[in-house]
């Protein structure tokens, strides 16, 4: 059963808030800026994605764009007690964690313990309290899938009856585990810039983010807005850190997605790929979407480019940047791309008018998690 | 709408805290795995121990729904990793790295039993495992899946006095657990064994009082230590306490259960996370 997207909000390397992402975005982004890491033996510099300067550590502001979410939707307290909180993110507070050690070291020496805060499940649980929310609160970490698994199991909750409303969180909060993890897998992009389906491509930059969406059951939500229509996670345990290049069992999840959603290939309207400009990921994805779709594509366009690759926040992010852009009637064209035929994927070169209809989301992930999901936006005179 | 238990398996290690010996896991998982597998760590072996010895070599449908609890993660490898970057001074190494993601010990468990599934990593503080097994029944009850492997499993991460201190622990606790804990289920309604049922969240003890009214016969196994007035609630119940012999790991419900599971008499499970919140699974 479908779930009404009822409300959601963007904070990226783009801005804060949506209308502040989508205006940055449509006007062509920002290069990234650069991170030094001094400290290092080797020091480094690197470039990075970072959100605008905000007041507010990590709890306060997810708890500010939560509440933003919230409002936005208008949920009453008891709608808030039916709505079940899903985080999905790859690094969750280990940035607060990062700096504790930092301050502990420079205080006892060899004696300071590393990694002193764990337990994937406070950051929703704390959440959930703070903002009197219901007793279902789930915290995923599928690396780079997180945040898209978890708006699948938003899905999942209220079409079981379990819950009126999810709000669904994708978080990845700047830290130095996630960047010199990336760079020590030689994953960075030593150009300073992301290529997805060129031929030269050379690697991703990482960026940081909140996406937040809020599902609601369709008869709990008003009528017009947009739907989350369905989706499927697969498992590709080919290699830990890489793709098929085959593109089989990403076909395989992109399929099941569509038939989950109840729509044909041919009903997409666009794609928003993956696209983290790795060599062999995004050689995959090509084969995949090719693979379910043929050589005629609908729109296919990229948004990491635009904030780099925020990881377990990308599936929530990303839905909410593109909800964003369709809101006012439009699919983000990215004037940088070469389309150079390396892949046989031409991303949208020009912002265009994006048609009513359905499109697909594709998010792949570390590990062999794979997700795909489908979304319904209707036409702007619709919501109008 | 209950659910199959088509296997179990329970390995709940007591580590204690003077003389920290970390059971060897490579054992457990030889008899499935003649093969060595080289570079992972123990968090991936407990996944490997477990998921292996419940599934037993069975050959499970390729579509198994493998769901994965865990409260902490990897602790021990994202410590080395932050170690090496702030203390030494370097990256980490590519295997620390990506050994650290959620996602690592299930790309190891799947690949061995050939399944390519719906594969996902769910938290939820003390309820981890209960998290798992309930995305484990939507899917099920949906009939999104036919079989799925639900397993739980946290560490204890050497030096013990440090981890104590991630833990929130006294100092003196003198053992702690560790373990991997795993249910094999299936929706295929032919099976006459024993079920368990989605776990039921109750936000209060007024919602806890009327649900247990409503299951009055079940006796009760409880994985925390009640408090005075859940004392009084619970005086007139048979009940066990579970798991009071060591410092909890993450998943101790998981060891509950299959605890359970292994008793073969019905009972329903009962914990209850630091935040308030209680959670009842029926076993059947």
């Amino acid at each position: 059963m479908p779930a009404t997207i009822h409300a959601y909000d963007a904070h990226c390397a783009l801005g804060r808030g949506t209308d502040a992402c989508v205006d940055a975005l449509l006007a062509g982004g920002q290069p990234p800026g650069v991170r030094h890491y001094d400290f290092l033996r080797e020091p480094l510099s690197l470039p990075y994605f970072a959100m605008p300067p905000a007041a507010g550590d990590i709890y306060q502001t997810l708890n500010r764009v939560a509440t933003g979410v919230l409002n936005k939707a208008g949920l009453s307290p008891s709608a808030r007690q039916r709505t079940a909180v899903l985080l999905g993110s790859s690094s969750f507070d280990v940035q607060v964690s990062e700096d504790l050690y930092r301050e502990d070291l420079t205080r006892r020496g060899a004696a300071a313990v590393p990694m002193p805060i764990i337990g994937y499940g406070k950051l929703a649980d704390r959440l959930a309290t703070e903002l009197e929310l219901g007793d279902y609160r789930y915290t995923y970490s599928t690396a780079c899938t997180s945040s898209a698994n978890a708006l699948l199991y938003g899905q999942r909750l209220i079409t079981a009856g379990l819950a009126d409303h999810a709000l669904v969180i994708g978080l990845e909060w700047g830290n130095h585990t996630s960047v010199l993890g990336f760079a020590g897998l030689g994953l960075i992009s030593p150009s300073g810039a992301m290529h997805p389906f060129d031929s030269d491509r050379d690697g991703l930059l990482l960026g940081e983010a909140i996406g937040c969406v809020l599902l609601s059951g369709m008869d709990a939500a008003p009528a017009g807005l947009p739907h989350l229509a369905g989706g499927a996670i697969g498992t590709d345990n080919h290699s830990l850190t890489a793709a098929n290049i085959d593109g089989v069992e990403l076909s395989r999840v992109i399929t099941s997605a569509l038939q989950d959603s109840g729509i044909e290939a041919s009903a997409l309207k666009g794609i928003k790929a993956h696209a983290t400009a790795s060599l062999k990921n995004d050689e995959a994805e090509a084969a995949a979407v090719k693979g379910v779709l043929g050589d005629k594509l609908p729109t296919v366009f990229a948004l990491k480019p635009f904030c780099g690759h925020t990881l377990g926040a990308s599936g929530a992010l990303e839905l909410a940047l593109t909800l964003g852009c369709l809101a006012r009637g439009q699919l983000p064209g990215n004037p940088g791309v070469r389309n150079d035929g390396g892949l046989g994927i031409n991303l949208l070169r020009e912002t265009t008018i994006a048609p009513e209809g359905y499109y697909l989301f594709n998010c792949f992930a570390f590990g062999g998690n794979n997700n795909a999901f489908v979304i319904y936006h209707p036409a702007a005179e619709a919501r109008a | 709408m209950s659910i199959n238990i088509l296997s179990h398996y329970n390995l709940l290690n007591i580590i204690e805290a003077a003389n920290p010996i970390l059971p060897d896991l490579q054992k457990l998982i030889a008899p499935w795995h003649g093969e060595r597998i080289r570079r992972i760590d123990r968090y991936i072996q407990l996944c490997l121990a477990g998921g292996l010895n419940c599934v037993q070599g069975r050959t499970l449908p390729a579509d198994t729904g493998v769901y994965l609890a865990s409260r902490a993660g990897a602790v021990t490898t994202s410590a080395a990793a932050m170690s090496f970057i702030q203390s030494e001074g370097a990256l980490p190494k590519p295997l620390h790295f990506v050994n650290t993601l959620g996602n690592s010990a299930g790309y190891y468990l799947t690949r061995l039993l050939q399944v390519n599934g719906n594969t996902l990593v769910v938290s939820d503080e003390q309820l981890s495992f209960e998290a798992a097994l309930a995305h484990a029944a939507m899917d099920l009850q949906a009939g999104r899946i036919s079989t799925a492997l639900v397993g739980g499993f946290d560490e204890v991460a050497l030096p013990v006095t440090e981890h104590l201190q991630r833990l929130n622990a006294a100092t003196d606790t003198a053992a702690l657990y560790e373990g991997s804990h795993w249910l094999l289920l299936s929706n295929d309604q032919a099976n006459n064994k024993l079920t368990v049922s989605p776990p039921v969240y109750l936000a209060t003890q007024e919602a806890l009082s009327f649900w247990l009214e409503r299951h009055p016969h079940l006796p009760l196994q409880l994985c925390f230590t009640p408090n005075a007035q859940e004392q009084s609630l619970l005086a007139k119940r048979h009940t066990e306490l579970f798991g009071s012999d060591a410092c909890a790991h993450g998943v101790l419900s998981g060891a509950a259960l299959t605890a359970l599971v292994d008793g073969g008499k019905p009972s329903i499970h009962l914990a209850k996370k630091a935040s308030g919140c209680y959670c009842a699974v029926a076993i059947q």
